[in-house]
C-alpha cells in the first residue's frame, strides 16, 4: 500500500481529534497545575512535628498568656491561652521576619560589629563621664530597672519620655498628700470619659469592664473605634479639650456635695476661678459640642460612680497638652481621686542602687554626651526636636534598636535588638490597674548574629558581665520566683489586685498656678481645617497587620488621613484619593478616606517617623504645626 | 443531642456570630490569614484586590457602631459558586456541607466570584510573597496556593484535617468536634462554631434575633448572625450595598 499524503494528514487530525476527547490533555492540564504548585519560587511550608509551648506576649503592658504553635523551632502560631489576644498578638511572631528588621550593627551607613559599637561607646562614656543617659521608650519594664542600676554605677541619667499613658495618673499623683505611683483602675469604675485615649483599641481590661456594664464617653474630633464602641462620642474641637472639662467642673460646681469636696481641697480658689469662668455655652462654642450634651456628660459622669476622666492622649498622637491634664486631675480631685489606685513598686534585689527616673524635658539643654536609646517595639517613638536639643555638641548617639528605618540618619550606632521571643524580654507595668508585674517572654527562637537587648549594652558600659537573663532573673527571685531557667521558660508575676483604696488628694490645682493658665489653654486651633495625628502602636509588628488597614478599611492604618466627605469635597478629593501632608518639617504621601470626623478636621493616622518630625510645645507636647492636606 | 434524621456519620458544620458582642478588633481576620497562609499584603494592595478570607466591615447605624464579620457562607443549597464552575474546582463536601475549594483544579475563570453573592470569594493576582525568612511562620498544616487561583473560607479545612486524624488514632469515629481560627481567636467569643445537626447548637440558630444575610437568594448560607439590634438587622438587609460603601 502506498501512503499519501491524504493518508498522514487524516491520521494526524484523527490522532488530533482522538486525543483531545481522551484523558491526555485533561490529565496534563491539572498535572500542571499541581507541578505549578511546586515551582521553586513558590515559597515552601516547613514540615515536622508540631509542638506547643506556653509564654507570655510582651508587645504591650496586657501581657497576655498565649500558646506558640512552633516545628522545628520556629514560631507559626500565637493562640491565646485561656485569656483574649489582640491581632497584633496573633502575628507577633512575624516581627522575627519583619522587612524592616535591623540585623546588623551599623555605623552610620557602613556596617560595623557590635564589639567595635561597645568599644567606641565605652571610649564615649570613659570621656564624658557624667553626661551619659539612657533614652528607655518603653518604661516601666524590668528592663528598665536594669538601665537606671547601670546608670547608677556609672553616674549616669535615666530617661523616659514623656507619659502619654498613664499621664492622668501622673497629673492626680502631684496632687496627692502623700507621694505615690497612681495607675487607672478601670475594674473599680463604672463610667469613664476618655479625651483621644484608645481605651478600646490597646487597653486590655475595657473588653472585660464593658460585660460589667463599663460605660464610656469618648471625646475626641475623629471617630475612632474606641469612639464608635463607646456609649456616646463626643465630636470635640481639637485643642478645645480644656474648654469640656472646665466646663464640666463648672456644672459640678452647682452641686452642694462637690462644693463642700472642692473645700476642702488645696488650690480650690484657682480651679474656681477657672471653671466659672467657662459655662458649658462658652465651652460649647470653643468645642463645637451643643451645650447640653456637655451638661448631660456632667450629670452622667456624677450619677454613674465610681467615675474617672482621663486625658491621656494617643499613644501615636502624643500627650495631650499640659492644661487638659491638669483639668483632668482637678476633675478626678474632686471625685476624691477614685478611679485611681497606688501601684506597688517592684520587689528589688538587696543591694541594688537605682538612678532616679526622670522626663527627657527635665534634661537641661545640650547637657547629654552619649545617649542610648532603647527602642524595643514597633510604634514608640518622640519627637526628634525633643532628644536633639538634650545633646551636647558631638554628642555620641547609639540606637539599640529592633528596626532599621526610625533612627537611621539620626543615632550614630544602630545596634540590632532582639525581638519577642528571641532574647527574655519583658512587659511593662499594666496602663489599666493599679498592680506591679514582672511579664517575660521565653527565647524560643535565635536572634541574628551581634543582636544585644538594650539593657545588656547598658550593662557593658557600666562594666556588668551578666546576662540579661541573670541580671532579670535576680529580680524574678526578689519577687519569688525561681529565676534559673528564665530564658527558657519566662516568667510571670504579679501583684495582689484590687486592694488599693483610693489614694487621698490634697489638691485641686498645681501649686503655682493662678487658673488663668487654663482659661489661656481653653481655645481651639486656630487653623480649620486642623491635622490631627492618631494611631494604633501595633500596626507595625507585622506586614499582616495590613489585612486590617490596607486590605480592608477596618482600621485606619499608617498613611492614611481621615476626613468627612464634606471636607474632601471642598477640596476636590473623594474617598482613596491620593495626596500630601504638608507640615513646616516635611511632607508625606498619604491616603485619603471618607469618615465620621468633624467637618473641619482631617485625622491623620501616623507612625514613628511622623512623631519624629512633630514639632514640641513649651510643655514638652508635640504637633505637627500647620499642617495641611492637599491633593497629589 | 444529635437531631433525629441526620445521616450517621455526617456534620453540617455551621458559625453563630453575635454581632452585640463584635467589637471589631480584627483578631479574627489575622488569625485566618495566619492559620491559613494568606499572605501579608502586598504594597499595591487595596480592599479590592486584598486577599481576605473573613472581613469585617464596620455599620454605622447612627449609635453604637456594628461590626459584621463576612466569610464564605458555605451555602448548601444551590451553591452558586458550585454550580458555575467548569473546572469541578468547587465541591460541597456532603459528609461536613462545607464549600472545599481545590486550588489544583482552578483555572482562574473568576465566575465564581462573580456568582457569589456576599463577595466572600479573593483571587490570586500575583504568586503569594512573604518577606525574606517568614516562610519559616508558615502553617505545616497548610499548602499555599499559586497566582491565577482562587480562594475562600474553607472553615479551616486544615484543622478539621488534623481533628479527623487525631479522631481516627483514638478509634473515634462520626463527626469531628474542632474550633476554626476565628472562633478561637475571638476575644469577645462572638463567633460560635458548631454543628447543625446538633440540636442544641441548632436550637441556638433558629432563635431570637438570629438571621442570615441574603437569605431571600435561598442558598441556604450556614453562617447565622444574632443581633437584639433591630437597626442592624433592618441594615444587613441589602448586604451588599453595605459592604461597597
Amino acid at each position: 500500500m502506498r501512503i499519501q499524503r491524504r493518508d498522514v494528514l487524516s491520521l494526524a487530525g484523527g490522532a488530533a481529534a482522538g486525543l483531545a476527547v481522551s484523558p491526555l490533555p485533561w490529565r496534563l492540564l491539572g498535572d500542571t497545575a499541581i507541578w505549578s504548585q511546586n515551582w521553586h519560587w513558590m515559597p515552601r511550608v516547613p514540615r515536622g512535628a508540631i509542638e506547643e509551648r506556653e509564654a507570655r506576649c510582651t508587645l504591650c503592658p496586657a501581657a497576655c498568656p498565649v500558646k506558640l504553635r512552633m516545628t522545628n523551632g520556629a514560631v507559626h502560631g500565637v493562640w491565646p491561652n485561656g485569656a483574649a489576644l489582640c491581632p497584633a498578638g496573633f502575628a507577633a511572631h512575624h516581627m522575627a521576619w519583619h522587612p524592616l528588621r535591623l540585623r546588623e550593627c551599623r555605623r552610620g551607613q557602613t556596617a560595623a560589629s557590635v564589639g567595635e559599637a561597645l568599644e567606641s561607646l565605652r571610649a564615649a562614656v570613659e570621656s564624658r563621664r557624667g553626661a551619659v543617659a539612657v533614652l528607655d521608650l518603653a518604661p516601666g519594664r524590668a528592663a528598665s530597672l536594669l538601665h537606671r542600676r547601670h546608670m547608677a554605677a556609672i553616674g549616669g541619667a535615666y530617661l523616659t519620655p514623656p507619659a502619654v499613658e498613664g499621664g492622668t495618673a501622673q497629673a492626680v499623683a502631684a496632687l496627692l498628700e502623700k507621694r505615690a505611683e497612681l495607675a487607672a483602675d478601670l475594674a473599680r469604675v463604672k463610667a469613664v470619659l476618655s479625651l483621644g485615649t484608645p481605651l478600646l483599641e490597646g487597653w486590655a481590661a475595657p473588653s472585660f469592664a464593658v460585660e460589667r456594664g463599663f460605660r464610656l464617653i469618648q471625646a475626641e474630633p475623629h471617630r475612632s473605634r474606641t469612639a464608635g464602641l463607646a456609649d456616646e462620642w463626643l465630636p470635640v474641637k481639637p485643642g478645645a479639650e480644656t474648654a469640656l472639662l472646665l466646663a464640666i467642673g463648672h456644672c459640678w460646681l452647682k452641686r452642694p456635695e462637690m462644693e463642700q469636696r472642692l473645700g476642702r481641697l488645696q488650690g480650690a480658689e484657682t480651679w474656681r476661678k477657672a471653671a466659672e469662668a467657662m459655662p458649658p455655652a462658652r465651652a460649647a462654642e470653643a468645642a463645637g459640642i451643643e451645650a447640653a450634651r456637655i451638661e448631660a456628660a456632667a450629670a452622667w459622669l456624677l450619677d454613674n460612680r465610681p467615675a474617672l476622666v482621663l486625658a491621656d492622649g494617643d499613644p501615636v498622637g502624643g500627650p495631650l497638652r499640659r492644661e487638659a491634664r491638669a483639668a483632668a486631675a482637678a476633675l478626678n480631685a474632686m471625685l476624691g481621686a477614685e478611679g485611681f489606685g497606688a501601684r506597688p513598686a517592684l520587689p528589688l534585689p538587696k543591694g541594688w542602687t537605682l538612678a532616679e527616673a526622670q522626663s527627657i524635658e527635665e534634661a537641661g539643654d545640650g547637657s547629654i554626651g552619649v545617649l542610648i536609646l532603647d527602642e524595643p517595639w514597633p510604634g514608640v517613638s518622640v519627637p526628634w526636636q525633643l532628644v536633639e536639643k538634650k545633646l551636647a555638641r558631638d554628642a555620641v548617639v547609639a540606637a539599640v534598636t529592633w528596626n532599621r528605618a526610625q533612627f537611621a540618619g539620626k543615632a550614630g550606632w544602630l545596634i540590632p535588638a532582639p525581638v519577642w521571643l528571641e532574647a527574655p524580654l519583658d512587659a511593662p507595668q499594666p496602663v489599666d490597674a493599679p498592680r506591679a508585674q514582672i511579664a517575660i517572654a521565653p527565647a524560643v527562637m535565635p536572634a541574628p548574629k551581634g543582636a544585644m537587648a538594650a539593657a545588656e549594652v547598658t550593662a557593658r558600659l557600666a562594666g556588668f558581665e551578666t546576662s540579661l537573663a541573670d541580671e532579670l532573673g535576680q529580680l524574678v527571685k526578689a519577687a519569688g520566683g525561681a529565676g534559673e531557667k528564665l530564658a527558657e521558660a519566662g516568667f510571670h508575676w504579679q501583684s495582689e489586685e484590687g486592694k488599693t483604696a483610693a489614694p487621698a488628694v490634697a489638691r485641686v490645682a498645681p501649686e503655682t498656678w493662678t487658673g488663668e493658665e487654663w482659661l489661656r489653654a481653653a481655645a481651639p486651633a486656630a487653623v480649620s481645617p486642623a491635622v490631627v495625628v492618631h494611631g494604633w502602636r501595633q500596626a507595625a509588628v507585622s506586614p499582616m497587620l495590613g489585612k486590617l488597614w490596607q486590605e480592608s478599611e477596618l482600621r485606619e492604618g499608617p498613611q492614611q488621613a481621615a476626613a468627612h466627605p464634606d471636607l474632601l469635597r471642598r477640596h476636590g478629593m473623594e474617598g482613596g484619593a491620593l495626596a500630601r501632608l504638608m507640615s513646616p518639617r516635611g511632607a508625606w504621601p498619604v491616603q485619603v478616606r471618607a469618615a465620621d470626623t468633624r467637618p473641619d478636621v482631617i485625622a491623620v493616622c501616623g507612625g514613628p517617623a511622623l512623631t519624629l518630625s512633630c514639632d514640641v510645645r513649651p510643655d514638652g507636647t508635640w504637633t505637627l504645626g500647620e499642617a495641611k492636606v492637599v491633593k497629589s | 443531642m444529635r437531631k433525629q434524621g441526620a445521616e450517621a456519620g455526617t456534620a453540617r458544620y455551621a458559625m453563630l456570630i453575635d454581632l452585640d458582642r463584635c467589637n471589631g478588633c480584627g483578631a479574627c481576620m489575622v488569625a485566618c490569614a495566619v492559620e491559613n497562609n494568606v499572605p501579608p499584603p502586598q504594597p499595591s494592595a487595596t480592599p479590592r484586590t486584598g486577599l481576605n478570607w473573613l472581613r469585617v466591615f464596620r455599620l454605622n447605624t447612627g449609635g453604637r457602631d456594628a461590626f459584621i464579620p463576612v466569610m464564605c457562607m458555605q451555602c448548601g443549597e444551590e451553591t452558586p459558586c458550585q454550580s458555575v464552575c467548569p473546572q469541578k474546582a468547587v465541591e460541597l463536601d456532603p459528609a461536613t456541607g462545607i464549600v472545599g475549594q481545590i486550588p489544583e483544579r482552578c483555572l482562574g475563570c473568576r465566575y465564581c466570584m462573580a456568582a457569589c453573592p456576599y463577595q466572600a470569594r479573593v483571587f490570586n493576582w500575583r504568586d503569594p510573597q512573604w518577606p525574606a525568612g517568614m516562610e519559616q511562620a508558615l502553617n505545616p498544616r497548610v499548602s499555599v496556593r499559586q497566582r491565577g487561583t482562587v480562594e475562600k473560607c474553607n472553615f479551616c479545612h486544615g484543622r478539621w484535617q488534623a481533628a479527623l486524624e487525631k479522631a481516627a488514632h483514638e478509634g473515634e469515629s462520626g463527626p469531628v468536634r474542632y474550633t476554626p481560627a476565628c472562633a478561637e481567636a475571638c476575644p469577645a467569643q462572638a463567633i460560635r462554631f458548631g454543628d447543625l445537626n446538633d440540636e442544641e447548637f441548632a436550637a441556638e440558630c433558629r432563635g431570637e434575633g438570629v438571621f442570615r444575610l441574603l437569605d431571600s437568594l435561598g442558598t441556604g448560607p450556614k453562617v447565622f448572625y444574632r443581633t437584639s439590634r433591630a437597626e442592624v438587622r433592618e441594615a444587613t438587609r441589602g448586604f451588599g450595598e453595605v459592604k461597597r460603601g
